[in-house]
């Protein structure tokens, strides 16, 4: 049996956690999604992740406040950012503090699966 | 008139018998042709202004826009991408995809909901009258700006009385008033690190069949001395703004028959209250709005109808 990939999916917008899993599970991936960083965080799926798709804006902790507490357990997950503002300054400010990419909402299947080989690669 | 000009003229009688028992009418006509002309002028520049004001507030709103109808784009696009590749499958996968094709529509709808409520918002219209639910009329105005306050990390509380009677009035100049106090609340919030940024809006019946709306911020102090110089037109503290906001917030608020205030709180913050009367009767036309109500005209015409 061929053990797939996890990939967790965290933001609080529950039509993403709807749609997004099932995308990611047709690219042939395990998927989990998480409605909030803090959820992620007491989930026992963690330690298996191997990519973390993550909104950036989140009521309570964010995803870069997610990203620093991952550094912080030295825990090297790779990151897709998801986001829906439209800020041009945002994208090299993520991939500077280490994400694999940062996509903006609404991104194509092909970008996201790109995303997702890229950060499986870095594995 | 001779050239087709309409004069507007405005009786009062008063039917009396006199000794004899004979019906006399003593009354006065009154030409008020130019009151009602510079009515319908200042109603006409009051609705300027308030495009105006909302214009401004929706460059203050494009991000929080973009993110709206970004947010349903997205479930479009990814749904839509889900059933393609589950229809590809061998064998496709005709439960899944129709499921996926059903949450395209539902996203789609949603997108349009978005423009819908944008419309209705920011639209060019003169005023209308019709019975508001203000619950529901401040529920749609947190839709469009939860995105823009939860990017200023603003923590917004609602407390809508349930027990509130519809109001008679304009719903998308109310909705731009209640816009106007929270963006303003969530501005004076911005430079508050030490606590947190919250604000509480809240609805309530009155006495005397009113209905209040009230925005409390925790931001800056304020000094109760220039309150009142905050709804003067050009006042303001911000590098790019006009200072319309407020002074047309209270015109609109005016021209419910309404009261348009703040107030210092006892803590840091301001709290800005509006309160309007529940119904305004003898309201029928759109363009009745802000006009001075004549009931005595009404009066007089019954008594000239039957001598």
């Amino acid at each position: 049996m061929v053990i797939r990939s996890l990939v967790s999916v965290v933001d609080d917008d529950e039509s993403v956690r709807e749609s997004l899993p099932d995308l990611v599970r047709e690219f042939g991936f395990a998927v989990k999604a998480f409605s909030s960083a803090e959820e992620f965080l007491a989930s026992d799926c963690v330690g298996q992740t191997s990519c973390l798709i993550l909104d950036i804006a989140m009521p309570g902790m964010t995803g870069p406040d997610l990203q620093r507490e991952l550094t912080r357990r030295r825990l090297e997950i790779p990151i897709v950012f998801i986001t829906a503002h439209l800020d041009a300054t945002v994208r090299p400010r993520m991939l500077e503090r280490g994400a694999v990419e940062c996509l903006f909402k609404p991104f194509s299947d092909t970008a996201l699966l790109e995303a997702l080989n890229a950060a499986l690669r870095v594995n | 008139m001779p050239g087709g000009g309409v004069k507007h003229l405005h009786i009062v009688a008063h039917g009396n018998r006199d000794k004899d028992g004979q019906l006399e009418y003593i009354g006065a006509v009154q030409d008020v042709t130019q009151r009602r002309l510079s009515e319908e002028a200042l109603g006409k520049v009051r609705s300027e202004l308030a495009h105006v004001a909302r214009v401004t507030s929706l460059g203050a709103l494009t991000a929080s826009i973009a993110h709206e109808v970004n947010q349903p784009l997205s479930g479009i696009i990814t749904n839509a991408s889900t059933c393609l590749r589950m229809l590809a499958a061998d064998p496709p996968n005709v439960d899944g995809a129709r499921e996926t094709a059903r949450r395209t529509i539902r996203d789609g709808n949603c997108a349009s909901d978005v423009i819908t409520r944008l419309r209705a918002l920011f639209g060019k219209k003169g005023a209308t009258t019709e019975p508001v639910d203000l619950n529901l009329a401040t529920r749609e105005v947190i839709a469009l700006s939860s995105n823009e306050l939860q990017r200023s990390r603003v923590i917004l509380r609602a407390e809508l009385a349930g027990d509130l009677p519809p109001v008679t009035g304009d719903r998308v100049q109310l909705q731009q008033v209640i816009l106007n106090l929270l963006l303003n609340a969530s501005e004076a919030l911005s430079g508050v690190d030490d606590r947190p940024r919250q604000l509480v809006i809240r609805t309530e019946r009155e006495e005397g069949d009113r209905v209040r709306l009230t925005v409390q911020d925790t931001g800056v102090v304020i000094d109760p001395q220039n309150l009142e110089g905050l709804f003067d037109a050009f006042y303001t503290t911000k590098s790019g703004g006009m200072g319309m906001g407020l002074s047309v917030c209270r015109s609109i608020i005016e021209s419910h028959h309404g009261r348009l205030w703040a107030a210092a709180n006892d803590g840091p913050g301001a709290t800005f209250s509006f309160s309007i009367p529940r119904g305004l009767e003898g309201m029928t036309g759109p363009h009745r709005l802000g006009a001075i109500r004549t009931p005595a005209v009404t009066d007089a015409a019954q008594v000239m109808r039957n001598p």
